[in-house]
């Protein structure tokens, strides 16, 4: 039932157009599957309230900055010891792309005046050119994030959208965001011009950072099965100031073995997790070196796999194991600050 | 640039005046461990609000201190140091590990506990540092919410890790709730509270006093009917637990079948800050 929760929450959190992206969002190239092919379910054999209330997400982008990924990650030959806090890879992104301004709107001061630098942006209305005013006499002194909409990329803006900083999702982040804001209500129409073959003026890092066991059954020798184990997503600027952009979950089966892959290409094999958080993870990909996205558009077959570990064939939920109920929460404590 | 940052900030407080935003912070815990405990099926009584059933809890890992270690910052009437041999449990945030211990209040009515967190930033076995980490979460000297800014010590203190058993512990508690209609009725010649009808698990961890702090969704909450206004199963989190009997002043006879089994969770620590703007 917490699957299942976990992955709706995903869905409905990407369709209020939210880059939340649990687990269900940050997915993998197919490549091997997580569960046992004989365990996979068809998209018709899923609960028909569930398939009406994905369809609609399927191929949806979630709101996001794209990233040019400056080298690939070394995939691990054998299992390594983790504990909290192991960060399994870090690999230097960059903004995919560059354009300037060629023709302001009003207020350039505050919307980004000509020859202003924009990198490229997604949302699930389509591409975007975003600018934001930094004081270069204060490093923390940033504005609001301003997204020039170009859906049909003729280099003349259409709409603009404003991400207000005091918003900001991934506040330490120069460029990344996870949302495009709102409509700013601007009339005039920008135009770019993007410089070919140039890559946007930022450098960041994204990291995927071991949490730890979040969830399990205590075995008489010390470890967990069936369990949880979680991985955080994460940019920044550098280890210091990170942001998370997701969540991974990765389910360890009755023998403490689990398997994740997302549509980003993380992927990863855990090998069993000891009580105090301590595990042994393989990390088998990152995020493919060049342009790409940290959020993936979602697909059919992911939503099916992910519910295959919800579902029988029969449309009736699978049995959770007693240490993977629903999440609990404590009455909420009311502190008046003002 | 500055008048018009001036207009915002009084618009602002215009249409906020008199009114009160709340926002929602949240956190997760760290991961605890219910530690399981023998099934003792004999029969027995509990009144409502008395735990039907009781388990320790302690952190995934947990400390002692192997010298007595400062703890200045926590105030006025606590604890100004730990002595050698207190036992701290681990808290987990960002990407560190600290130990905590609680510097208890002396003077309860005016002041409240408040926990002092020590780390090993460069893992030598020895604290370098201590944080301030505010009062225990609704009352559980388990949860940590806040983390606040790290202070060195004068000198570094050592520490051993604890075997997962012997660490600070809190009790994880089943509960429950009697629902009956209001009124009254006649049996058998007596003026008799009307017939119970569903009972309502509470599910949380017990605080001071024996109270227990309820814990949403976490398999309490929800209504089980009562065959015959007596006799349910609470099923929660492995645990069953057999109500035989409801009884006027809803007390309960019980016994319990299966106790929860040793398993590692993790809750959501929630505030909601209420800030109300007043314009003179």
């Amino acid at each position: 039932m917490r699957a299942l929760l976990t992955v709706t929450a995903a869905l409905a959190a990407l369709h209020a157009g939210q880059a939340v992206a649990q687990d269900a969002v940050a997915q993998t190239p197919v490549a091997a599957p997580a569960a046992e092919a004989e365990d996979v379910l068809t998209w018709d054999e899923l609960p028909a309230d569930l398939r009406r209330r994905a369809e609609p997400l399927i191929g949806r982008v979630a709101a996001q900055a794209v990233l040019n990924v400056q080298g690939a990650v070394e995939a691990d030959a054998d299992f390594r010891s983790i504990d909290h806090g192991h960060v399994l890879f870090e690999q230097a992104v960059r903004p995919a792309a560059l354009a300037r301004i060629t023709r302001s709107v009003d207020n350039a001061a505050k919307y980004g005046p000509v020859g202003a630098a924009l990198w490229p942006g997604i949302g699930p209305a389509g591409d975007y050119w975003c600018w934001r005013r930094f004081n270069p006499e204060n490093a923390f002194s940033r504005g609001n994030i301003y997204c020039y909409e170009d859906k049909d990329g003729d280099g003349t803006s259409e709409r603009m959208m404003e991400n207000p900083a005091w918003m900001a999702q991934l506040p330490a982040s120069r460029f990344q965001f996870l949302s495009l804001g709102h409509d700013e209500g601007v009339e005039e129409n920008a135009t770019f011009q993007v410089e070919p073959g140039t890559l946007g003026e930022f450098n960041e890092i994204v990291v995927l950072r071991y949490y730890g066991a979040t969830r399990g059954l205590l075995q008489p020798d010390g470890s967990l099965a069936p369990a949880t184990v979680e991985f955080e997503l994460l940019t920044g600027p550098d280890r210091q100031s990170l942001g998370e952009v997701s969540r991974i979950r990765v389910q360890l089966n009755a023998a403490g073995k689990g398997e994740y892959h997302a549509l980003n290409g993380v992927r990863l094999e855990v090998d069993g997790v000891n009580v105090d958080g301590t595990a042994r993870v393989k990390l088998l990909g990152g995020l493919p070196e060049g342009r790409t996205l940290l959020i993936p558009p979602l697909t059919r077959e992911l939503i099916v796999e992910r519910m295959s570990e919800v579902f029988n064939p029969d449309g009736s939920p699978k049995e959770q194991p007693p240490a993977s109920e629903d999440e609990a929460t404590p009455a909420p404590a009311a502190a008046p600050a003002a | 640039m500055i008048f018009r940052f001036g207009i915002g900030l009084l618009l602002g407080a215009c249409m906020f005046a008199g009114g009160a935003a709340a926002q929602t912070a949240s956190r997760p815990s760290t991961p605890f461990v219910i530690h399981g405990v023998a099934v003792d099926s004999t029969e027995r009584t509990a009144r409502e609000g008395q735990p039907l059933l009781a388990q320790p809890v302690t952190s995934v890992r947990s400390a002692r201190l192997d010298a007595e270690a400062p703890a200045e910052s926590a105030g006025w009437f606590k604890d100004k140091s730990f002595a050698a041999g207190t036992p701290m449990f681990g808290a987990y945030a960002g990407d560190q590990w600290s130990y905590c211990a609680v510097a208890e209040s002396r003077q309860s009515f005016w002041t409240t506990d408040q926990f002092i967190c020590y780390v090993d930033a460069d893992d030598d076995g020895r604290f370098d540092s201590a944080i301030d980490s505010g009062t225990p979460f609704n009352g559980v000297p388990l949860l940590v919410f806040s983390t606040g800014a790290s202070r060195p010590l004068p000198a570094p203190v050592p520490y051993s890790r604890l075997p997962l058993a012997d660490g600070p512990s809190v009790e994880y508690a089943i509960s429950y709730e009697i629902v009956r209609p209001h009124g009254r009725a006649m049996l058998n010649g007596r003026n008799v509270p009307r017939a119970a009808t569903h009972i309502v698990p509470v599910v949380g961890f017990r605080v001071e006093g024996g109270r227990i702090q309820p814990l949403s969704a976490a398999g309490g909450e929800r209504r089980i009917p009562l065959a015959g206004g007596q006799q349910a199963t609470i099923r929660v989190k492995g645990a069953v637990i057999e109500i035989l009997g409801v009884n006027n002043d809803d007390s309960v006879r019980y016994r319990v079948v299966e106790t929860i089994p040793s398993h590692v969770d993790q809750i959501m620590l929630q505030i909601i800050t209420t800030t109300t703007w007043v314009v003179y």
